[in-house]
């Protein structure tokens, strides 16, 4: 890993991460490994990323340019429409 | 280039006053001896910290270990503000600012391109391109237009935008597809 990307939305979150980073002691191999091993059984079946895929996180023009059926008749569906305040129109209509 | 009245070293009466302890000095400093991070008590202790830097995978390109978001940067109202931000994140090292075409309907790159006036040549500018499976066409038009709204003529890095899907990688493959426009780009 050679760099974190944080987004900051007011001066005081950057001298945050500015001071993280100045503290910062990279971990070892060893530690590194330990830390992998721990979160193996957590984070291998996707449980906490139900938003990669969830039709709860997910928006209509996702689903329509990856030719995911979009029933708008589905309660799910027009929850999501609802949600996302996206009609699926194609690009640049978004 | 518009001067930013609030880029340059921020030195209040107390952190100056502090700073003249530190560094044991009583007499008067000439105003252009005035460190250029000067701390006060509202922020961290950072001093003249530079973020260390770290070759970035095969691009041959060193990048700051923190880098800077386009998306929430960009929610701030004020473009001075957001220039003040910037400016305090390059003093302190940081050189890589990730954006996107996507991000508030084009906002993110508009607000960093203005903020890295004067600066581009020194930093790492990536954007993200979100065809999503949209052709080759698409995604250089919003190359394009990331290019403009980034005040720049090149990105040193552009990506692909949000692969989640299970079928992003064939969409992304596919011919006449997004990755032609990268390898075109």
């Amino acid at each position: 890993m050679a760099c974190t990307i944080s987004g900051a939305e007011e001066p005081r979150i950057i001298e945050q991460n500015l001071e993280i980073a100045q503290n910062f002691v990279p971990m070892t191999a060893a530690e590194m490994q330990a830390l992998r091993d721990r979160c193996r059984q957590y984070a291998k079946d996707g449980r906490f990323e139900l938003y990669k895929t969830s039709m709860k996180f997910d928006n209509p023009e996702a689903r329509l340019v990856h030719d995911f059926p979009l029933d708008t008749t589905q309660v799910e569906v027009k929850d999501m429409i609802k949600e996302a305040d996206n009609t699926g129109h194609a690009w640049p209509r978004v | 280039m518009q001067e930013n009245p609030k880029a340059g070293p921020e030195v209040s009466r107390r952190g100056f006053l502090k700073g003249a302890a530190t560094a044991g000095v009583s007499a008067v400093i000439p105003t252009d001896k005035i460190p250029t991070a000067v701390e006060t008590k509202d922020e961290p202790a950072l001093g003249n910290f530079q973020a260390p830097k770290r070759p970035l995978g095969k691009t041959g390109l060193e990048c700051s270990i923190l880098g800077m978001g386009g998306f929430h940067l960009a929610t701030v109202g004020d473009q001075t503000e957001i220039n003040n931000m910037v400016a305090k994140a390059a003093d302190h090292g940081i050189n890589i600012f990730d954006n996107a075409w996507e991000y508030l309907n084009g906002l993110g790159e508009e607000r960093l391109g203005a903020a890295l006036r004067g600066r581009r040549e020194s930093v790492i500018v990536v954007s993200s391109v979100c065809t999503h499976g949209r052709k080759q066409d698409v995604a250089m038009r919003m190359l394009e237009q990331s290019l403009v709204r980034l005040q720049t003529d090149h990105l040193d890095i552009w990506q692909i935008h949000e692969v989640i899907y299970h079928n992003d990688p064939e969409l992304i493959y596919a011919p006449d597809g997004v990755l032609e426009a990268l390898t075109k780009a």
